[in-house]
């Protein structure tokens, strides 16, 4: 494998990893500009991509651009990217391509925590409901650690923990459902399907908080996170403080997470089969969070531009788009995994 | 002359104590092997020299200071482990495995540098993956996989080595080729080499120095001549053994004193 490396910045890559990735940028870009175009009335590109940056071009392209269309598909970009470096956290840590938040409950848990501040406080700001989310999200991961824990996170009762704790918060946010007013419980069901639908900028400036927040810290422990995939023995001789990087890099999973769930609701498999796409086509030995990122804003900006296109009475939300695609390769995995092969 | 010692170290997981107070001192520039039968606390020892355990009582001295005050990665810079299972992240080549052995000496925003580049080429070299580097660890055999990780543990680059039964699930020959790199790294690098290992044979014929344990207390140190002994062996192993000279190097052989069937 052939190393690039760029600049003063120290950054290391492979040449194949770099190439995937502005192969995936461009992609993103294209895809960001078709979904700026798509829809019913005819705008031009450049009008399209005017709009979108805030540069007035007249009705109708202001507002369907650059109130609806942009902030729609820049949700899903930034949520998608969260999504994508969540599950590669969770994978790399834990040495398993199930582990991803929408698999062991902690995006159920952030959904039970937005769902029961809707009902406890009527909230109808999104950063009160993205604080419910996220403080759901940490106690639900609490929960699991505590409950996997025996010197040490054993990684299949983590996942087996989490998909119990899982269930019970879908049954905290079912419960919630059925008490609350129904104006709220409409509200609260819709988001809870999971969809970039009615996205305002609102939604986007959330997202870039938390991922200009996190992003650093969990790129800076990246070496960490690499050295820790070669066992806590090994990481350790190599001079890794495992216990604290371990703990900064589950924390920031979780949040990334539980961001993700907050903005749009809880979406899932993408941040399950992102990483292991991104790991595929870098063919990098170990965990790949950048491309990751980048795989997990093409799935979902993708799913949702399929998701649109459909006929109107098939009109789908993404989260139900995504399970769709996602179940299928989570079946091939679990055959994979049952035939003794590597995962 | 020593870098490496414990005093008093009382060692142990949780509130099991597996080693009980023992006072170690590994000569500087020699190969030390420490032996002993299984649950004998040998591999716990090994642990709390890498920092990797914290003893309960005692203290455990990298260059007389006490290693828990060090850093993890100073600590990183000087002592060097192949542990007992590492595991190689999968699809990574020989020359990406031993390269990572550099990451003590790196930072997040410094550039890989010529020493890294130096000491991968090197550790490639001193153990004969240089014709193999792009190979992928997964696909090569035993031998050559336990090579890589050694040479892991040298381009890291530190005075004092130190494995956990490196020869283990290793058929004879490898086992063999193994030792022999290790007694190359210590003749002609200097560096301090503590293993672990089961093969009496083996220690006895490539480490300068031996340390026996039993029941978690140091049995027995020293030179392997004056360490294997039939009183030792019967006392430590509770194995009745003869001990003959090497036909070959004249190093103690310890050979079981019953025949097949005939035991005790």
């Amino acid at each position: 494998m052939r190393i690039l490396r760029i600049g003063p910045l120290g950054i290391t890559t492979h040449r194949r990893t770099f190439a995937v990735g502005v192969v995936l940028l461009a992609a993103l870009a294209a895809l960001l500009v078709f979904s700026l175009m798509q829809g019913q009335s005819d705008i031009s590109i450049l009008d399209s991509i005017k709009a979108a940056v805030g540069v007035s071009v007249g009705p109708p392209a202001d507002f369907i651009v650059g109130q609806v269309r942009a902030p729609r598909a820049l949700t899903a970009i930034l949520v998608g990217a969260m999504l994508g470096v969540s599950g590669a956290i969770l994978q790399s840590l834990t040495r398993n391509p199930l582990a991803s938040p929408d698999f062991i409950g902690i995006s159920m848990g952030a959904g039970a925590g937005a769902v029961m501040t809707i009902w406890l406080i009527g909230a109808t700001s999104l950063w009160v409901t993205a604080a419910g989310a996220i403080v759901g999200a940490l106690v639900t991961a609490a929960l699991i650690l505590a409950l996997s824990w025996r010197r040490g996170i054993v990684p299949l009762r983590l996942i087996l923990a989490g998909i119990g704790i899982g269930f019970v918060a879908q049954a905290l946010s079912q419960y919630a459902l059925t008490r609350m007013d129904v104006h709220d419980a409409g509200n609260a069901l819709g988001w809870l399907v999971g969809s970039v639908t009615g996205r305002t900028w609102t939604h986007v400036t959330v997202c870039a908080v938390v991922l200009a927040v996190l992003l650093p810290v969990v790129l800076w422990n990246a070496r960490a996170l690499r050295t820790m995939e070669m066992g806590d023995d090994a990481a350790r001789a190599l001079g890794i403080p495992v216990g604290s990087a371990r703990s900064i890099l589950a924390v920031c999973s979780v949040l990334l997470a539980a961001g993700a769930v907050a903005v749009t609701g809880p979406i899932g498999f993408i941040a399950l089969v992102a990483p292991a796409i991104a790991l595929r086509l870098t063919r990098n030995a170990g965990v790949t969070l950048l491309p990751s990122a980048l795989m997990g804003a093409l799935l979902l900006l993708a799913s949702d531009q399929v998701a649109q296109m459909m006929p109107a009475t098939l009109q789908l939300p993404v989260g139900v788009f995504t399970a769709a695609v996602g179940a299928p390769y989570l079946m091939w995995l679990v055959w994979r995994a049952s035939r003794g092969g590597p995962s | 002359m020593t870098r490496l010692e414990t005093r008093g170290a009382v060692i142990g997981y949780g509130d099991t104590t597996i080693v009980h107070g023992v006072d170690v001192e590994v000569p500087d520039g020699r190969i030390t092997a420490i032996v002993g039968p299984n649950g004998c606390g040998k591999s716990t020892l090994l642990r709390a020299l890498v920092r990797l355990l914290s003893p309960s009582q005692g203290t455990v001295l990298l260059d007389g200071e006490d290693i828990h005050r060090i850093p993890t990665r100073e600590v990183a810079r000087r002592v060097g482990l192949l542990p007992q299972s590492p595991i190689a992240p999968a699809g990574i080549t020989v020359k990406e495995l031993v390269a990572r052995g550099r990451t003590p000496h790196q930072k997040v925003l410094r550039p890989w540098s010529a020493a890294d580049e130096m000491a991968v080429t090197s550790a490639l070299h001193s153990t004969a993956l240089t014709s193999i580097q792009d190979a992928v660890v997964d696909e090569l055999s035993g031998g050559q996989r336990q090579r890589a990780w050694i040479a892991m543990t040298l381009a890291q680059d530190t005075p004092l080595m130190i494995l956990d039964e490196p020869t283990t699930y290793l058929d004879i020959a490898h086992q063999y080729d193994v030792m022999d790199l290790l007694h190359h790294l210590n003749e002609r690098q200097g560096r301090t080499i503590i293993m672990v290992v089961h093969d009496l044979h083996q220690a006895a014929r490539y480490a300068h120095h031996v340390i026996a344990m039993r029941d978690g207390v140091v049995a027995a140190a020293g030179d392997p001549r004056d360490v294997f002994t039939e009183d030792l062996i019967r006392e430590v192993f509770a194995l009745e053994a003869r001990v003959i000279p090497d036909p070959v190097t004249g190093t103690p052989m310890v050979v079981p004193a019953h025949g097949p069937g005939g035991a005790r």
